[in-house]
Parts: structure tokens; sequence; C-alpha cells
């Protein structure tokens, strides 16, 4: 029984792959739209411009993306609608040889210490430099983001919950949201000043939104995208580690639903 | 001023505030109602035809920045949607716990389904089913309980490959054709490339994810019967749209090219199997909410058999089966989530609870009837029109195959009515019950649903003359000899 299910899956995954293969072996590309994204010039960073600019909503799903999935780890974590018993099974059991804590890690070298905290204040420095200079350097809000968030997560692998780069989860929460409202916000500005949802406007009432030279195209709202894009991401990614490793917060949590 | 991208939009940013209130239940409560209230206009203010974002309209000939694309049909689609939503939310509110993430993953999903349904652009489609597949997994989370934890796990592992495939599917289409608009894809689909199978391969790879069709039905039907009745009913109507929306791009894309006769064949046979698969899983079941999540299943078969039969009538009959299916099927959740108030779900341990609420007992037996097809509901209109539709392009043995699910649906709804209702049980039992209040809110969103199904039964041209003009448009006309 077990032996023909096997084969019967070998089997199909053999012909989906196979016709895969035969429609990549066939392939002909067409370079369609992407004309148009070249030769309309609107900043100097064209891979910011499709982003932030052509395809800004779909930037805006790909951060939602990002912020569900922080939501979701808060309600895997306890954050719910009904009271979480089988976390409070697993959170409440001794500790064993293979729960694994920051603290079950044991201590680094010092050579370790000494590097970390250095390096995320220059991954951080990075990070926002690549966030602010996204419109015309290569990078942006995504990238930046990650930096920042990766710096976090370094100086608290390296020294646990004393790391000296610490944010509340609270103050992360707070972020992510201001974040992604400034992204929604934006773009609804967009619709009242030119009509359409995440319209790119250089000047309101003759004020220029983005100040830059007189010899270069203003870049309009994408370095306030930028920006909000970079805030959602590094506290985004930071809350995932922050979870991930900060048991002592979820049960917290536990302890207060009990409580009610 | 256009009001469309708000329908996406205003739920996106009260989800993201909602997040923000969390521990203040009274707050919470009071702007739910609002937002459900603004649900239910919005689709009502917004106008049709195409809405380009960031006002890049046609560059060179090529429609270059991210299109909408609204019209009566998606209108249709829409309003459902929201209603069910907004009548989820009221019943969630009557909960004591704290329910803000509940509000905060409704409205999610909610925005997404909307935008998978409305999108012209088939990338911008994708990242939203990313996040109705997380949504979804997330609701289920909400339960709190050991299983719907792992039916949550389980669906979101099964998301990542499928979704993977999808867009990997998309880029095929990309690389392909040079353009992510589909009204646009369409002219530029070249009919002797492979390319353009595999992308449809891939793509049918996505929707059988998202709505749940064979090989991943079983993943499906486990999401809904793990959570609690009201997420339910909102998880049906997610995966019901979301296979209406993917649907409809591929026949958009591909309906009248040579190579997709056989594609068809595909298709009908993917929802033929939902649809005997669901019901024979649901006439097996013991427990009250995994009989309806198989039924589920089994209707959204309807459903894909109508849409991939590709003529007019059968677009008609499959967008109108699923508009009638989540009516009644949410109606069905929230009385399973009303019963389960009294005394679990197990349909072995309940009974005689027609003396205790008459009232609800029997919208319940109208929604039971409009699921097995029965006059003057709903249910039976758009079945009629799903076999009329089969018998059209001349396929018999498909409309008597949904009439021979139908009866196997009536049985176990009979069965399981009897079982919850009518079975007389002891004394003590009955007195444990009477200690038991309902659900008000909740009382109040199913009678809404029922007087629908009703309404929609007997004059069933206010919905479906909506959808005639888009599916005579997506439509071709043909017949098997």
């Amino acid at each position: 029984m077990n032996s023909k299910r096997d084969l019967v899956v070998a089997l199909s995954f053999f012909m989906f792959g196979a016709s895969i293969l035969y429609s990549l072996a066939n392939m002909q590309v067409n370079p369609g739209v992407n004309v148009v994204y070249l030769t309309n010039y609107i900043i100097p960073n064209y891979v910011c411009a499709v982003i932030f600019d052509w395809r800004a909503y779909d930037t805006l799903g790909e951060c939602l993306v990002l912020v569900v999935a922080v939501m979701v780890s808060w309600v895997v974590f306890g954050k719910a609608l009904y009271d979480n018993t089988y976390l409070k099974e697993i959170f409440k059991a001794p500790e064993s040889e293979d729960y694994i804590t920051i603290k079950g890690w044991g201590e680094f070298t010092p050579i370790i210490k000494f590097l970390a905290f250095p390096m995320s204040v220059l991954m951080v420095a990075l990070g926002i430099v690549t966030i602010l200079g996204g419109h015309i350097t290569p990078g942006g809000g995504f990238q930046g983001g990650a930096l920042i968030a990766a710096a976090l997560i370094l100086s608290v692998t390296a020294f646990g919950s004393n790391s000296p780069l610490w944010f509340e989860h609270k103050f992360l929460e707070r972020l992510e949201a201001l974040g992604a409202l400034t992204y929604l916000l934006l773009g609804v500005a967009g619709m009242f000043i030119g009509g359409y949802y995440l319209f790119n406007f250089t000047e309101i009432n003759g004020y220029m939104v983005f100040p830059a030279p007189k010899e270069i195209i203003t870049a309009g709202i994408i370095p306030y995208l930028n920006i909000a894009v970079g805030l959602k991401v590094l506290a985004g990614l930071s809350t995932a580690a922050f979870l991930l490793s900060c048991e002592k917060v979820i049960i917290e949590k536990i302890e207060k639903s009990e409580e009610k | 001023m256009n009001y469309l991208p708000m329908i996406v939009v205003f739920p996106l940013i009260m989800a993201i505030i909602m997040n923000l209130l969390h521990g203040k239940e009274k707050a919470v409560k009071y702007i739910t109602f609002i937002t459900a209230a603004i649900l239910i206009i919005l689709p009502f203010i917004s106008q049709y035809g195409y809405y380009y974002f960031g006002g890049h309209g046609v560059v060179d000939g090529w429609v270059s920045g991210i299109a909408y694309l609204y019209n009566p049909a998606k209108q249709a689609v829409i309003v459902t949607l929201s209603l069910i939503a907004s009548l989820v939310l009221i019943s969630g509110m009557g909960e004591k716990l704290t329910n803000n993430m509940f509000v905060t993953l409704t409205l999610m999903g909610f925005a997404s389904v909307a935008a998978i349904v409305l999108a012209d652009d088939i990338f911008n489609l994708y990242v939203f089913f990313e996040i109705v597949s997380i949504v979804q997994a997330g609701l289920v989370f909400l339960s709190g309980t050991e299983e719907a934890y792992k039916a949550g796990l389980r669906y979101m592992i099964l998301g990542n490959v499928a979704a993977s495939l999808m867009l990997l599917g998309i880029a095929f289409l990309l690389a392909s054709t040079g353009t992510l608009n589909i009204t646009d894809m369409k002219n530029y689909i070249l009919v002797d490339n492979p390319m353009i199978y595999g992308g449809l391969l891939l793509l049918i790879v996505g929707l059988t994810y998202g709505a749940g069709l064979p090989p991943f039905h079983n993943v499906k039907a486990d999401l809904y019967a793990r959570s609690k009745g009201f997420i339910s009913a909102m998880l049906q109507t997610y995966s019901k749209f979301v296979l209406v929306g993917l649907m409809i791009v591929i026949l958009k894309l591909f309906n009248g090219l040579d190579y997709f006769v056989s594609a068809h064949g595909v298709l009908i046979a993917l929802g033929v199997l939902a649809m005997v698969f669901g019901v024979v899983m649901a006439l097996l079941q013991s427990d009250y909410k995994r009989l309806l999540a198989y039924h589920a299943i089994s209707q959204g078969g309807y459903v894909a058999t109508g849409l991939a039969l590709g003529t007019p009538l059968g677009i008609v009959a499959g967008i109108f089966h699923a508009i009638n299916h989540v009516i009644y099927k949410s109606a069905l959740f929230l009385g399973a989530y009303i019963v389960s108030h009294k005394g679990g779900s197990n349909l072995h341990k309940l009974g005689g609870l027609l003396p205790l609420m008459p009232s609800v007992a029997f919208m319940v037996l109208c929604a039971k009837l409009a699921i097995s097809g029965v006059p003057p509901f709903n249910g039976f209109q758009s079945k009629w029109m799903l076999a009329q539709a089969a018998m059209q392009v001349n396929m018999p043995e498909i409309a008597m195959i949904m009439i021979i699910v139908s009866i196997g649906t009536f049985v176990s709804m009979m069965k399981a009515f009897y079982l919850i209702y009518l079975k007389p049980v002891d004394e003590e039992t009955l007195k444990e019950y009477q200690n038991k209040g309902v659900p008000k809110l909740a009382v109040f969103s199913l009678f809404v649903l029922t007087a629908l199904c009703v309404i929609i039964g007997i004059y069933p041209d206010i919905v479906t003359n909506y959808l005639w003009d888009y599916a005579n448009e997506l439509g071709v006309n043909y017949c098997l000899k």
C-alpha cells in the first residue's frame, strides 16, 4: 500500500518537473513593458523608480505581507482571542537539555563581544544611509531596514537580553504600525492631490515635497516611501527575532491572560 | 473622485489601527461596528471601469502601472464579500475575550480578497494571494487549541510550496508576454509557445491551493473544522472568492485559445473530484463542524465546475453559486457556532435543542434546504443554472453527478439536523443546555443571511443581472460533439 503510494507520488512529481523543465527549455523572452520603464526617466535609481513609482502598490502589498507575518507570529505567541491552554503547557514546561534559549547557548568568547557592538553600530549607520539615499544610489527601504534589523539581531545574539541595542517590543510594534500607516496615508494623499492612489506628487501649493538641487529632477514622495518601508522592515524583522529569542515576554503574556 | 482603491485601502488602514488598540475592548467594539457599516457602503460609491494606480496609464502602447478593473459582476462579488465580513465582524464582537487581532486579521483578509477579485494585474494578485494565505493560518491560530495550531502550520507549509509555484508561473507568463497586465497580456500570448502551457499549469496549482480543490482539499477542510464557527464562515468565504477571482483570470487569459480545450478537461475534473470527495467525506463525519467543512469543499467543486465550463451560462452559474454558497454556508457555520455554545460540536453528544431555540433551528433548516438545492431557496436557482450549463455543452454526466452530490448533501444535512435538534435527550442535559446563553449578535447575523437566502431564491435576477455582461465578455460558446 505504502510503496504504491510512493510510486504514484514519485511519478507525478517527475511529470510535473519534466513539464516545467520542458516549458523552461522553450523560453522566449519578450522585453515588453521594461522598455517603457527604461525610457521614461523619473529618478537616477531605476530599480527604485520601478518599485516605488511605477509599481508602488505592489511594494505596499509586500510590506503588508511582512506586517501580517509579524502579527501572526504575535498570535502564535499568545496575543489571541481564546486562552492559549496549549501554549501554557509548552512554555511552563521545565527546561530540559534540548530546550534551546539564548541562555542555553552559553557565553561567547570576548572577541565576539568586542566586535559585535561596533559592528552593529556601523551596520545601523549603513542602513540609515541606504534608506535615505535609496532614490539615487543602489539600495532602498527594504535593504536598509533589513541591515538595521540585522544589526539588532547581531547585538542580541552576542549580548543576550543585556544588549546595548535594545528596543521594547511595544515600541517596535508602534514603529511598524507607523511605517505601514505612513505608506498607506501617503497613497491617500496622492489620491486627493493627483486623483490616483499613490500618485507621485512633487509639490503642494508651490512647496517642494522633497527639496532637491535644481539640476536633478525632484524625487517627489519616493524618499518618504523609502523611509516608511525602512521603518516597517526594521521593526518587523526585529520583532520576529525578538519573539523567537525572548520567551520571558511570552510567559508574561500568558500569565496576564491567566489573571483575566 | 473615484473611491475604488478605498475598498482595499480603508480596511487595511483600519486593520493597522486595530492592531494598535490591543486591550482597549470598548474602543475596539465601537470602531468595529462603524467599520462594518462603511465596508458595505464602499462598493456602491465606486465608479466602473479601469483604475490606474499612481496615474500611470497606457504609455507607448503598454499598460505600464498597476490597474484595477471594476464592473457590475465584480461589484456583486465584493458586495457579498463585504456583507459577510461585516456580519462576521459583528458576530465576533459577542466574544468576551480580547478580540482586536480577530478584527485585524479579518479586515486584512477582506482587503486582500477584494484586491484579488479587482486586480487586473497578475503580480498584484499574487502579492495579495500570499497575504490571504498567511491571514487564514493566523485566523485558525486564534482558536488557540493544539489542533488549530497544527492545521494552521500544515496550511502554511503547503502554502509556501503552492504560492511559490504560482509565482514561478507568473514569471513564465511575464517572460513570454513582457507585461503583467491581464487585459494586455491576453493580446500578447503566443499560441505556439510551451512557456504559456507551463504558466497555465502553475497558475492552476495556485488555484487549487487557494480554493481548496484536490489535492489540497484535506488541508483546507481541516482549517475550517478546527477554527471557531464564525471564523470558519469567514475562511470559507475567502477561499470561494479566491477561487472566483483566480478562475476569472485564467478564463480571461486562456479561454478561446486552442490548447485550452484540454485544460478545460483538467479544471472540470478538479471541480468534479472536489464535489464527490467533499460529499463522501462529509457523509462519514461525526463532528458537525467537520461535516460542514467537507461540504464547503464539495460546494467549491460546484463553483469550479461551473466556471471551468467556460460558456457564458457556466460563468454566470459559477459566480452566482459562489455568492449563494458563501451566504448559506456562513449561515450554517454561524449556526454551528451558536450550537457549540450549548454543547460542543460532536453530533453524538448533542440533541433536543429544538424547543430551546426554535427560531435558530428554523433558520438553520432554511440554510440546510438551500445547500441541498430545494426550491424556493437560492441554492436551487444556482444549481439549476449549473445543471443547465452542463447540458448546454453536452456533458449530461456532469449534471447527473451534480444531482447525485446534491442528494448526498441533503442526506448528511438532514442527519445532522436530526441529531442536533430533534433527537430526544434526558432531563439533566436539557437543564444543562438551558443554563447556557445564546450569542445574540450571531443570531442577528444568522437572521440576515437566512433572509438573503430566501430573497435571492425568489428573485435570482437581482444577482444574475449584474453578472451577464462580464460573462458574455469572458465566455466562449462551444459544444462537445
